[in-house]
């Protein structure tokens, strides 16, 4: 079963196609790693696929769901982290997360207080205050308290220390050990995808340059190699 | 048992773990009816995708050094040795495949070659500790 099927998503802004033409299958049970340079479009195909944008053109499903219709019946079982700071800066995390939790019935409290402990971040500091790593431990507790079946996740380990990033790793090593769970995750570390991804897509200038099985693409060449040979090095 | 990843090294992660456990069984550091760490454990303790690691103990069970116990976890099985002394011929003819291509490539005959390797081996039991 494929919890992506995107047809020729297409994202125009003004004149610049952030995301051209990208076609996808990602099946259930999967780790996918989305590597490419800074404005590959990487977070761009992110938020359609998580609702958060319309695409310009295209089309293709999430979990079932149409692409570019809002629907909050599929947010429900989808966990997003993303780069940018939306969460309200008012708010401590202790209130965010009391907040969120009013809008999910899966919402997993255990789970929660696991989460917090693990990840370590201040719960009565206001989120304008929390510091870029504190941010986006914060948005990952957030995004799995009630266990998606579908974590999309944007460069979640930039921002992290070396201790955060491994502890990141760590808790979504235990997300894929779940039955039915699927993880998409961009970064610009090949180290990152190398540890932890079953599907590698290579994205650069909005298109998607390479598709498939790491260990089919590292049986020609290591990933490094592989992704400096599809993209082009903007000088 | 002491596996190690080496992710810039062009080889899969997975079969990077085949190896080493039929390594390590080579040397006897594994020996038969010796319990695997779970899928689970194993993937947090190399921090790799727990899919990778179940992929090589597919792999390990397929050639016939492990074996799984139903519900038990997995265990390496009686002819591991015999499959990894398998492995170890493959590994030492393959080189010496190599060394006998460039030696004829040099246009050296039969007993020439057969001389460089007494010779080598001779020296070889000489320098060793």
């Amino acid at each position: 079963m494929n919890v992506i099927e995107a047809r020729d998503l297409t994202r125009v802004f003004g004149k610049t196609r952030a995301v051209d033409a990208v076609s996808l299958d990602i099946p259930q049970g999967v780790v996918c790693g989305l590597l490419g340079p800074n404005g590959a479009g990487k977070s761009t195909l992110l938020k359609i696929l998580v609702g958060h944008l319309r695409p310009s053109t295209g089309s293709g499903t999430v979990l079932g769901h149409p692409i570019g219709k809002p629907d909050p019946a599929l947010w429900a079982r989808i966990g997003y982290v993303s780069q940018q700071r939306y969460l309200p800066g008012w708010m401590t995390a202790a209130e965010c997360l009391r907040f969120t939790r009013a809008f999910h019935p899966g919402w997993d409290e255990a789970k929660v207080k696991h989460l917090v402990e693990r990840l370590e971040f201040p719960l009565d500091t206001r989120i304008r205050d929390l510091s870029r790593g504190h941010y986006v431990r914060l948005q990952i507790a957030l995004a799995l308290a009630y266990n998606p079946e579908l974590i999309l996740l944007d460069e979640p380990t930039s921002g992290l220390d070396p201790v955060g990033r491994h502890e990141l790793l760590t808790i979504l090593i235990e997300e894929i050990t779940q039955p039915g769970r699927t993880i998409i995750f961009s970064s610009h570390l090949v180290e990152d995808i190398e540890r932890m991804a079953d599907i590698v897509v290579i994205m650069d200038s909005g298109r998607v340059v390479v598709s498939d099985l790491i260990d089919s693409l590292k049986e020609s060449s290591s990933l490094e190699k592989v992704f400096f040979e599809h993209v082009r090095r903007q000088a | 048992m002491d596996l190690r990843i080496d992710t810039t090294d062009g080889v899969p992660i997975y079969l990077q773990i085949v190896e080493q456990i039929k390594r390590n069984v080579a040397l006897g550091r594994l020996k038969p009816e010796d319990p695997l760490p779970s899928v689970r454990q194993l993937a947090l303790d190399l921090t790799i995708n727990p899919n990778t690691v179940a992929r090589a103990y597919l792999e390990l069970e397929h050639e016939g050094v492990i074996y799984k116990r139903q519900g038990q976890g997995t265990y390496v099985s009686e002819q591991a040795a015999e499959a990894s002394r398998r492995e170890r011929n493959r590994i030492v003819a393959g080189l010496f495949e190599k060394a006998i291509v460039e030696a004829a490539r040099f246009g050296m005959s039969d007993s020439e070659i057969a001389e460089i390797f007494r010779q080598s081996v001779q020296r070889w039991k000489l320098e060793k500790p």
